[in-house]
């Protein structure tokens, strides 16, 4: 699988793209060394004013509306992205996969049960439900991620319990069940490792969309708190100034391309290796 | 098929009030003061208000269960209260806010998903050759775009730079025309009602209006169809028939269009399906970029402002709306397979 | 599955989609704009029924038409008695005339309007003890609807405004004056002598009609004002400008549903929905617009001249006021000179003022900004006082009660970069609570000013060194998306935080509503606040910022309000119960030295009102004190 993820020169792309940016994220401290020991992910200002200056040897990306270092932001960003990306991911899939195999596996009233708790939870947009559980928390990038994950995690379950369905009635499955092994270890050991793949392939291409998400929230002004190093937070300083000034239309450019362009080829990563993986394994196009 | 149709209806009733209790759980976690926020929007509005004979007035203080009930009571009476944020009842804002999504979304779905089953299609034939890859690279980076930043994008481009289509929905010449006494609103989309009045000016700005929302709706939601399409015609394109179709000589193009996109179009259909509601809902930052006064923008500034009457009611709206959207989905599935059998 | 099974399947879907679509619209006609019509405007319906054609091309504006682009949700409410915000205003000033008004730009001379004189002690109509106010109504002024303004209409305006007093509303203005409560409730539960307004019985309720109906009276034809005390900023209080003076049309109020003038019924109509009020979104008034249309569905205002207005026709025909809160699209809109004006945020002028065409300009406002502090904060379960104790980790509940706490923070605060970086040099120090456009403002008193030194000093002195010896830690919070607040308190930080290490501030943002809610349980430490006038008057400035019963004494400890009882209250008192104008001088001028010695605030600044709008718009001028930032009848388009 590795060497296939590899070969493909669009995956090996999104994989180098992955390993820059986890690289960032881990020499975010040496790279752009906080001016705040105890509050790294606020951004430093240089002025107070408004209007953004251009980048310059000081200053490399320059500075944003509000006089934010953007350099700064868009290194820390980094950390806020795979920090979103991966929790909102990790436990929806978590909470949802749990649920949906039970949901799946032992069917019936429980089934009955647990789906409709699950419609009603699908019943709202998503950007809507999350802009409204994250205003009645309050604002701050731990309340977006929670709303987020309350309203995330019946994609999972709904994927998971489909597959399960699928595989139910299979023979290992029905066989093992005559043996007397236990439920949860038959879900764990048997149904688990037949079904978690297209669950895999959905998480790795939706970190890509949480993060857009998140930074919705953000260009909305229910997200990240102002200053603090997320990129949706610093696309949104760049709002005002995107049109530039009359007769120069990219007067600002900095202020949008480089937080933009790090959120485009963070999202871009997840996405190509995600479409590789569905390739790799996928067992029927492989043919 | 009836009975499946029956019991899916029944399920509605169910479903919306688990999404009103889920709501006002929801805004049970906040004070009174806070819900205020409403009606006093700054603090230069404090000015000599007595904050808790406002709180009366608007019965913020009053326990759930009350509220909750005289919520119920009006809406058995077909009233779901009136919003503060949109300044008209919950249900007249709704009434005027949905034809205009529905229109964005409309006028967006064709693109998407025609273009996208094309491209998809196109993809798959010429898969993993050079073409293939381009269509989806271009695909994936549209997916990957924030949709603020590339509907900002295209803002300055064909209205701050170019001057064709500027944003909201009618420009103050048509709007006039629509204002004045002689026009009759049928469906309050701004199109069709232009056809019904037989009024070209008034079409062709709606129509004008709706191109910088629609483009950039399009580019960001074709990997999605495209993708589906994709995978989907080459799981088709595996299938035993399809190999027994090639191998008996039909020509390509025939088996591609008669087996493999007809077999293939089933999966998109159910995802169409539930990327109407996907566009309905998501059009909320769409909506804000393009200036674009629908039910996204009307359910986000609801939100933001908690203005719980109106957030009850856009989600109460979109639960109705789920369900009816996948139960056409469903018949629309049992259409185009003919080997769905319904119980 | 049978064959044509599949077309019961098409036709399903068909059926369930044209439901989908139509449902809406099925029950009645959705153009669910309200219409104002009044019931004579039938008679003049050319205007109305043919659409007019204009041509939007770019360099050849349409000169009867403006189209003004503004932010938020449109108007509360487009009825006087309700209505106390700035969106409402903007547009009731533009359908409603109001008795007298102010000359021009300036605030401290009237001009007569619907009435041919303003009251003074030289010309009679007002008494040389200052209680009662006559004011003769013009003849031959029409209201939209055709009905001749009377002097009952200008009676019946203010009796039903007072009756009415919604809850939070402006109407107190007048009640203050005529009937000497803040609310009519209060004024019946002390007739009655009861605790609540439900116990009030209805012989009091009757009473206190009379009352209000005695205090405004009719003499042929002049309106006379009765008022309980002297009362220096009435006729502020009722020129134009101010949409609880807005005059409205007696027997068409009545016609729709509002109050009948009975003194028994009035309860009916006291404080209820703003949507069930007869002006809430119909207006008939004698100003120079007509409500064409208040569309809330698009969100916007559209105003048709008023071809009888009694000054003569506007020279604009058609306004449009649309509500937009994108920036850009704000700013493309008055590039392309779809929009003949639009607002700004001071942050962007400089870059609206460079495209061609285009001219901005800055007003001075009556308002101002202030950093307030809570001088008995409580420390259980707070989270922005540390420890809460002053040992380094957090503050103690009295932290800001210490004089020298106060000024050092005022020494700390960098007013210049305040003002040239962050506002933009849109804006201009003040002295004190009164603002500079205001009497009885002392150009002279003193002020603090950026001094780390002195800050030090101070802060050396408070709590008798202990404060410096120990330091310590604090957050202040700001309402989320308020950028001018968060770098003030950003800047406080950075200042203080560079005197001693042992200082510590955090910078906090909260919603809006979470800061109401934390502000008026009293938890603030320091908070950030603005004062916009109601009418141009030095007491209604001191009032919230100084009395002990002001708007904002709630929200600054008990230590605070102890020291206001002792020393400000009866200085308070003594600016608003005198006409005389020296000794008011003598009130305000000691206040805000008391406002300085003792620091009540960090006084920040008054803000300069942005304006940007195309260069064929003439005639723009603008009074600080209006609520509309277009007077769209003094203007037209070259």
């Amino acid at each position: 699988m590795w060497k296939k993820l590899v070969k493909n020169k669009a995956s090996l792309f999104g994989l180098c793209l992955l390993v820059m940016f986890i690289l960032v994220a881990i020499f975010a401290p040496y790279l752009a060394p906080p001016k705040w020991e105890n509050e790294p992910y606020r951004i430093p200002r240089y002025g107070w004013g408004p209007e953004p200056v251009p980048p310059s040897a000081e200053h490399p990306m320059g500075l944003t509306q509000g006089k934010y270092d953007i350099w700064y932001g868009v290194i820390w960003g980094t950390r806020t992205a795979f920090r979103v990306g991966l929790i909102v991911v990790g436990l929806s899939s978590l909470i949802g996969v749990t649920i949906g195999s039970i949901s799946g596996y032992f069917g019936g009233k429980l089934d009955e049960i647990i789906m409709r708790i699950v419609d009603i939870f699908m019943s709202f947009p998503f950007l809507i439900a999350a802009v409204v559980f994250t205003t009645v928390l309050g604002k701050g990038l731990n309340n977006v991620m929670i709303a987020m994950i309350t309203f995330y995690w019946m994609n999972y379950a709904r994927l998971i319990r489909g597959n399960i369905l699928a595989i139910k009635e299979e023979e290992f499955i029905s066989a093992a069940k005559a043996s007397g092994v236990k439920d949860w270890k038959i879900i764990i050991r048997h149904v688990l490792p037949n079904t978690i793949f297209p669950v895999l392939i959905q998480a790795s291409m939706s970190l890509g969309s949480v993060v857009i998400t998140a930074s919705s929230l953000s260009f909305l002004g229910v997200g990240a708190p102002e200053g603090y190093a997320d990129w949706g937070q610093m696309v949104s300083f760049s709002r005002n100034w995107l049109l530039g000034v009359p007769g120069d239309p990219l007067h600002y450019w900095y202020t949008v391309f480089f937080p933009g362009m790090a959120m485009i080829l963070f999202v871009l990563a997840w996405n190509l290796i995600g479409d590789a993986f569905r390739d790799i394994l996928d067992p029927k196009i492989q043919a | 098929m009836l009975q499946y149709i029956l019991r899916r209806v029944m399920l509605l009733p169910l479903v919306i009030f688990g999404v009103t209790l889920l709501i006002f759980g929801m805004m049970q976690m906040l004070s009174p003061y806070q819900l205020l926020g409403l009606y006093v929007k700054s603090p230069e509005e404090l000015r000599n208000q007595n904050l808790n004979a406002l709180i009366e007035k608007y019965g913020l203080n009053d326990p759930i269960g009350k509220k909750y009930w005289n919520w119920l009571t009006n809406l058995a009476k077909g009233d779901l209260g009136y919003s503060e944020s949109a300044n008209m009842p919950v249900l007249d804002a709704l009434k005027a806010r949905f034809p205009a999504t529905l229109e964005l979304a409309l006028f967006a779905v064709v693109p998407v998903v025609l273009g996208g089953i094309f491209l998809g299609a196109v993809s798959a034939v010429f898969h993993n050759r050079p073409l293939d890859s381009f269509i989806r690279i271009f695909a994936v980076v549209g997916w990957s775009l924030p949709d603020f930043v590339f509907g900002l994008f295209i803002l300055m481009i064909f209205y701050g730079v170019l001057g064709w289509f500027p944003p909201g929905r009618l420009g103050p010449a048509a709007e006039m025309i629509v204002l004045s006494d002689g026009w009759r609103a049928f469906t309050g989309m701004n199109t069709i009602d232009a056809i019904l009045n037989r009024n070209w000016t008034v079409f062709w700005d709606a129509v004008r209006h709706l191109i910088g929302p629609v483009l950039t709706l399009t580019y960001l939601w074709w990997a999605y169809i495209l993708r589906i399409t994709r995978s989907s015609m080459l799981d088709v394109m595996n299938k035993d028939y399809v190999r027994t179709a090639l191998a008996k000589g039909v020509p390509d193009a025939t088996v591609t269009r008669k087996h493999v996109l007809r077999n293939a179009l089933i999966p998109v259909t159910t995802v169409a399906g539930i990327m109407v509601i996907g566009l309905l809902g998501g059009v909320v930052i769409v909506e804000t970029v393009f200036n674009y006064k629908g039910l996204g923008l009307l359910a986000a500034t609801a939100a933001q402002q908690l203005d719980y009457p109106m957030v009850l009611g856009t989600t109460m709206f979109y639960a109705f709306m789920l369900v009816v959207v996948n139960l056409l989905v469903d018949l629309a599935y049992a259409f185009i397979d003919p080997r769905v059998r319904l119980e | 599955m049978k064959p044509n099974m599949k077309w019961w399947a098409l036709a399903a879907i068909v059926v369930v989609l044209a439901l989908v679509v139509l449902v809406p619209n099925l029950t009645k006609d959705t153009k669910s704009t309200q219409t104002a019509t009044a019931p004579v405007d039938k008679a003049t319906p050319a205007a109305q029924t043919t659409p007019v054609q204009q041509s939007a091309a770019k360099g050849a504006p349409d000169k009867e038409t403006f189209v003004y682009v503004t932010i938020g949700g449109g108007p509360d409410s487009l009825d006087g008695a309700y209505s106390y915000d700035t969106s409402s205003g903007e547009v009731i000033y533009q359908l409603y005339d109001n008795l007298i008004q102010y000359d021009g730009e300036r605030l401290d001379k009237f001009l007569p309007m619907l009435a041919t004189e303003v009251p003074s002690v030289e010309n009679g109509l007002l008494s040389p003890d200052g209680l009662t106010y006559k004011f003769p109504i013009r003849k031959g002024v029409k209201f939209h609807n055709g009905a001749t303004l009377t002097p009952e209409d200008v009676e019946y305006t203010f009796e039903r405004l007072m009756l009415s007093d919604r809850a939070g509303g402006p109407c107190w203005m007048l009640i203050e004056p005529l009937l000497g409560t803040m609310t009519i409730e209060e004024y019946a539960m002390q007739k009655a002598g009861v605790d609540s307004f439900d116990k009030v019985d209805a012989a009091t309720l009757r009473q206190v009609a009379l009352d209000v109906m005695d205090s405004i009276t009719v003499e042929g034809d002049y309106v006379v004002f009765h008022l309980a005390k002297p009362y220096p900023p009435f006729l502020g209080v009722l020129a134009k400008g101010s949409s609880w003076g807005a005059i409205m049309n007696k027997e068409w109020m009545i016609a729709n549903g509002a109050w009948d003038g009975n003194p028994d019924t009035w309860v009916k109509w006291h404080d209820i929905a703003k949507e069930d009020m007869v002006a809430y979104s119909k207006a008939n008034g004698t100003g120079p617009y007509k409500l064409k249309v208040w569309d809330q569905n698009n969100i916007q205002v559209v105003l048709e001249a008023f071809e009888d207005y009694w000054q003569g026709p506007a020279k604009i025909k058609n306004v449009y006021i649309k509500y937009i809160d994108e920036y850009n699209t704000r700013k493309l809109m008055l590039e392309k000179g779809e929009a003949d004006a639009i607002y700004v945020d001071p942050q962007y002028l400089s870059q609206v003022a460079q495209i061609p065409g285009v001219v901005t300009e800055t007003k001075n406002e009556v308002a101002n900004r202030v950093a307030l502090f809570n001088e008995t904060i409580p420390v259980e379960g707070n989270p922005d006082v540390g420890s809460g104790k002053l040992d380094g980790n957090g503050i103690p509940s009295d932290f800001f009660a210490d004089v020298h706490v106060r000024r050092a923070f005022a020494y700390a605060m960098d007013y210049e970069a305040l003002i040239d970086e962050v506002l933009a040099g849109l804006g201009k120090r003040i002295v004190g609570p009164i603002p500079s456009a205001v009497e009885f403002y002392n150009p002279n008193n003193p002020v603090y000013n950026f001094d780390l030194k002195k800050a030090e000093e101070e802060f050396k002195k408070a709590f008798n060194g202990e404060l410096w010896e120990k330091g310590f830690k604090m957050t202040i919070s700001y309402n989320s998306g308020n950028d001018v607040r968060k770098t003030c308190a950003e800047i406080i930080e950075a200042n203080v935080e560079s005197i001693n290490p042992k200082f510590q501030i955090d910078v906090r943002p909260v919603e809006w509503a979470t800061y109401l809610d934390n502000m008026t349980a009293g938890k603030t430490t320091m908070f950030f606040m603005g004062w916009v006038a109601d009418y141009a008057d030095a007491h209604n400035f001191v009032q919230p910022y100084m009395h002990s019963t002001g708007a904002f004494a709630g929200y600054m400890g008990k230590h605070s309000v102890d020291r206001a009882k002792a020393k400000y209250d009866a200085l308070v008192d003594k600016g608003i119960n005198n006409v005389d104008p020296e000794i008011r001088r003598e009130a305000y001028y000691e206040l805000q030295r008391l406002a300085y010695e003792d620091v009540t605030a960090i006084w920040l600044y008054e803000a300069l009102k942005p304006f940007a709008h195309r260069d064929w718009v003439k005639g723009f001028q603008y009074n600080p004190i209006c609520p509309a930032n277009y007077d769209f009848y003094k203007l037209w388009k070259e």
